[in-house]
Order: C-alpha cells, then sequence, then structure tokens
C-alpha cells in the first residue's frame, strides 16, 4: 500500500469531508503509539482495549467538527490523557507526582548520569535490554512515565506534552529527566 | 528531545512494539466507516421518513378524487347522453315488441343479405342516439323535436330500427311524418345500403354493443318511471296523426293505446278511429 503523504491534520479534514481512505491512513500512523500509551500506563491489555477503542471513537466522533488548532498528534494524546484520568479516578486512584514539591521543577533539577555504554550490543543482550526498560519504565511514577510515553510514543514537544498534562513546561522537562534518570539507573546492571 | 537520553530511545522503540488487536482495528474502522456512511444518509433517511406520510396522503387524495368523480358523473347518469340513448327503448314494453318484429321484416326486405337479426336488434339500441346529432336531410324539423319532450318518436320505433340499418338519415327516426317515405326509399336503395349499412350496422353494432349494457345497467332502476307516458301524451300524439290524415298510424297507436289503457276514456274526436 502506497504511503500517504498527507500530514496528519490533512487525513482528519479529509476524513471529515468523508474521505475514509484518510482515516485508515491515519488510524495506521498511530494506532501503534496511542495502544502502547495505554497498554504502559495501564498494564493490563483489557484495559488498554478498552481505553485505546474509546479514543478513536471519541476522535470519529469529534471528526465532523474537527478544526487543526493543534497538532493532531497533541489533539490525540490530549483525548488518551484525559481518558486515562477518567479511568484512574473510575479506580479510584490519582496519579501521584513523586516530585510534586518541585511542580515548578526549578528547583529540582536533576541530573542524571551520562550514557554509559554507547557500544552497540549484541541482538540478544538488545533484545534483553529493552525488556528491562520496558519493566523499569513500568516502575516509574505515572506522571513521569506519561511524560516518557508521550515524547516517546506521541513525539511531542515539552509544551505539547505540558499542555496535554495540564502542567508547565518546566515540571515536564523535570519530570523526563527523572524518568531518564531512573530508567538509565535500573539498566546500569545490564552494561 | 534532549531530555530523553536517545540511546534509551532507540532501546524503547526496538522493544516497544505492540499494537491493538486485529479486531479492534477492524471495529474502529468498520465505525469510520459508518461515521461516513451516516453523513452521506440524511437525504435518504429524509425520503425514507416522508415515504410513509406521502404514500398515505396519495392514497386518500386517489380516493377523494375517485369519489368526487363517482358524485360527478351520478347526476349526468339521470339527464345527460344515457338517458338520451336508452330513451327509445324505455317506451311501453307493447310497443318495443311491435318494432322488433317490424324490425326484422323491415331489415329483411331492405338489405336481407348484410343486414342480419343481430345488426337490426342492436339497432334500436343505438339508433337514437346515432340519430340525434344528425340532422334530417330531407324534412325540415318539427318545433317538438327534442327527443326527451315529444314522445312521437317512441311510438313509432319501426322506423328508427330500419333507420338504423341504413345509412339513411337518422334523425328521420324522431319524425314519423316522414317515415314512409324513407322506408320507399330505403327499398330503392336496398343494393346501396347493403354495403352502406354495413358499415353503419358494424358501427351501430360495435356502439350498442359497448354503450347498450352500460346504458342499461345505469338506466335499469330508472326504466319505469321513463317509460311511462302519459295517457293523455299518447292520446295527443294519435289526434295528430288523425289530424295529419295518417289514419292508419293513429288506429295502429290507438289499438296500443287501448292494450295498456283499456278502461282510459277515449276523446270524442278518436272515438270513430277504427
Amino acid at each position: 500500500m502506497e504511503k500517504d503523504l498527507r500530514t496528519d491534520e490533512g487525513l482528519m479534514l479529509a476524513y471529515r469531508d468523508g474521505d475514509g481512505v484518510a482515516f485508515e491512513a491515519l488510524y495506521a500512523r498511530w494506532r501503534g503509539p496511542l495502544y502502547r500509551y495505554f497498554l504502559r500506563q495501564c498494564g493490563h491489555a483489557g484495559q488498554a482495549d478498552e481505553l485505546y477503542q474509546d479514543v478513536f471513537m471519541r476522535v470519529i466522533g469529534a471528526a465532523a467538527g474537527y478544526e487543526p488548532s493543534a497538532r493532531f498528534s497533541t489533539w490525540l494524546f490530549r483525548i488518551a490523557h484525559n481518558r486515562l484520568v477518567d479511568h484512574w479516578r473510575k479506580l479510584g486512584r490519582e496519579p501521584v507526582d513523586p516530585l510534586a514539591s518541585g511542580e515548578n521543577g526549578e528547583d529540582d533539577e536533576f541530573d542524571p548520569p551520562a550514557p554509559a555504554l554507547e557500544a552497540p550490543e549484541p541482538r540478544a543482550e538488545q533484545k534483553q535490554l529493552g525488556a528491562a526498560l520496558l519493566a523499569a519504565l513500568n516502575e516509574l511514577p505515572e506522571v513521569q512515565r506519561e511524560a516518557f510515553l508521550l515524547a516517546e510514543e506521541g513525539g511531542l514537544t515539552l509544551e505539547e506534552i505540558a499542555a496535554v498534562s495540564g502542567v508547565g513546561r518546566e515540571t515536564i522537562k523535570s519530570r523526563l529527566r527523572y524518568a531518564t534518570a531512573k530508567l538509565r539507573t535500573k539498566l546500569e546492571s545490564w552494561r | 528531545m534532549s531530555e530523553i537520553d536517545p540511546k534509551l530511545s532507540r532501546i524503547y522503540r526496538e522493544a516497544a512494539t505492540e499494537g491493538p488487536p486485529p479486531a479492534l482495528d477492524a471495529a474502529i474502522i468498520m465505525a469510520a466507516r459508518e461515521r461516513i456512511a451516516q453523513s452521506q444518509r440524511p437525504a435518504r433517511s429524509s425520503w425514507v421518513r416522508w415515504m410513509a406520510p406521502a404514500s398515505a396522503l396519495a392514497t386518500l387524495l386517489v380516493a377523494v378524487s375517485l369519489a368526487f368523480l363517482m358524485e360527478r358523473e351520478r347526476p349526468e347518469t339521470l339527464d345527460g347522453t344515457a338517458i338520451r340513448g336508452a330513451l327509445p327503448r324505455q317506451q311501453s314494453p307493447a310497443p318495443v315488441h311491435v318494432t322488433e318484429s317490424r324490425t326484422e321484416k323491415a331489415a329483411d326486405s331492405a338489405a336481407p343479405a348484410s343486414v342480419g337479426k343481430k345488426e337490426a336488434a342492436a339497432a334500436p339500441a343505438i339508433a337514437p342516439a346515432a340519430s340525434l346529432p344528425v340532422p334530417a336531410p330531407t324534412a325540415p324539423l318539427p318545433e317538438q323535436a327534442p327527443v326527451l319532450a315529444v314522445p312521437a318518436p317512441v311510438s313509432r320505433p319501426a322506423e328508427p330500427a330500419l333507420r338504423s340499418a341504413e345509412p339513411a338519415p337518422p334523425a328521420a327516426q324522431a319524425f314519423p311524418g316522414d317515415s314512409r317515405a324513407k322506408a320507399s326509399e330505403a327499398k330503392m336503395s336496398a343494393t346501396k345500403a347493403a354495403s352502406e349499412s354495413n358499415v353503419a350496422s358494424d358501427s351501430a353494432a360495435g356502439a350498442a354493443g359497448a354503450a347498450a349494457p352500460a346504458a342499461a345497467g345505469r338506466l335499469a332502476p330508472l326504466r319505469q318511471p321513463a317509460t311511462q307516458r302519459s295517457p293523455e301524451a299518447w292520446l295527443e300524439e294519435i289526434g295528430r296523426l288523425k289530424r295529419e290524415g295518417r289514419d292508419k298510424e293513429a288506429a295502429e297507436q290507438l289499438a296500443e293505446f287501448r292494450q295498456a289503457y283499456p278502461t282510459y276514456a277515449l276523446p270524442e274526436s278518436l272515438r270513430g278511429l277504427r
């Protein structure tokens, strides 16, 4: 299948105007990232399925009034974030930010250690390293993990992650630094 | 993004390859297509929504129109062409029998080859209708020519029957005064009339086939009141025949009258008529 070169926003506008193929192209681009966002945040495939489907249903339902005021990925992950917050509230859980005292991020600079190894790892080791990273990611506080996921899966900038999460840019920056440092620490044993 | 170590990012992307189950993909794609179908549906759904009331309205309209037409047709049946067409057959039964016998005789003599009983029998039914619009070519129309008002032609249905078998002016049926002359003319021009009468009788038979049952059906309940001619009018007609010197016809009419009204007291002027 030939790759659609239209932007996400162009595809969404085309879908709004009745182009079903545009939606399929858009869906192919974002199905993996969004699903993994929920899978990492929920840790449960069943819940991830439900939330994932719900978000895409909302996208479909909102297509008629879609106007590209932001990047499509930002819009998509804002919907996903809100849905996740609802989900947590329903479960009686509030994502706790362990860095709440330094919510502004300014006074809580975290200096992660420099990357230890630059040399390429063997294939099997690389796979194990990936599994260790995913396990380490799962141990991160939700807000840090979300910041990481929004950056990695959504490709969002600090500002966009901040807008999606409803916090300041520096807070996101701080969360990301802490998340990166913890992940590195967890992976040290593999080096 | 500088906040994330590129090496960590690479390791993560290589490790994180999960995706939604195919069933979920299918459900979402289906929902997306359904939304497109729904957005394209309104025109048809509005038609579907209005189809039932529109059908009901059309049915109602047709029903009302039919009822209205039937209401309008009823008065026509009473005073329109149907009465005119059926009137000569609505006379008293006795003259009708005479008419038929005369018709057969006259038709046999006038056009034995081509004019059959069937055509002659059909003739009385259609003759008046056929004769009405055609003016009499030989005799001027008397004042009392209107078919409904004057009973004279009713008493002499034999000539109309004969005329109907011929192409001769059918209006003469309504005027018995010149019927004798017509009868003689008919005999003389029998050969010529035979061919023409084929056409006339064919059309007459066709018209009778179509019109007579319909007229008879429509007028069946009306026949009795319409066929009754008052004795006074009949006697007046007989008196007129006598005054015109047509004693034989007057006597025949009087005989029929006596048959129809045996106890009716005849006027002085007709008592000597035999």
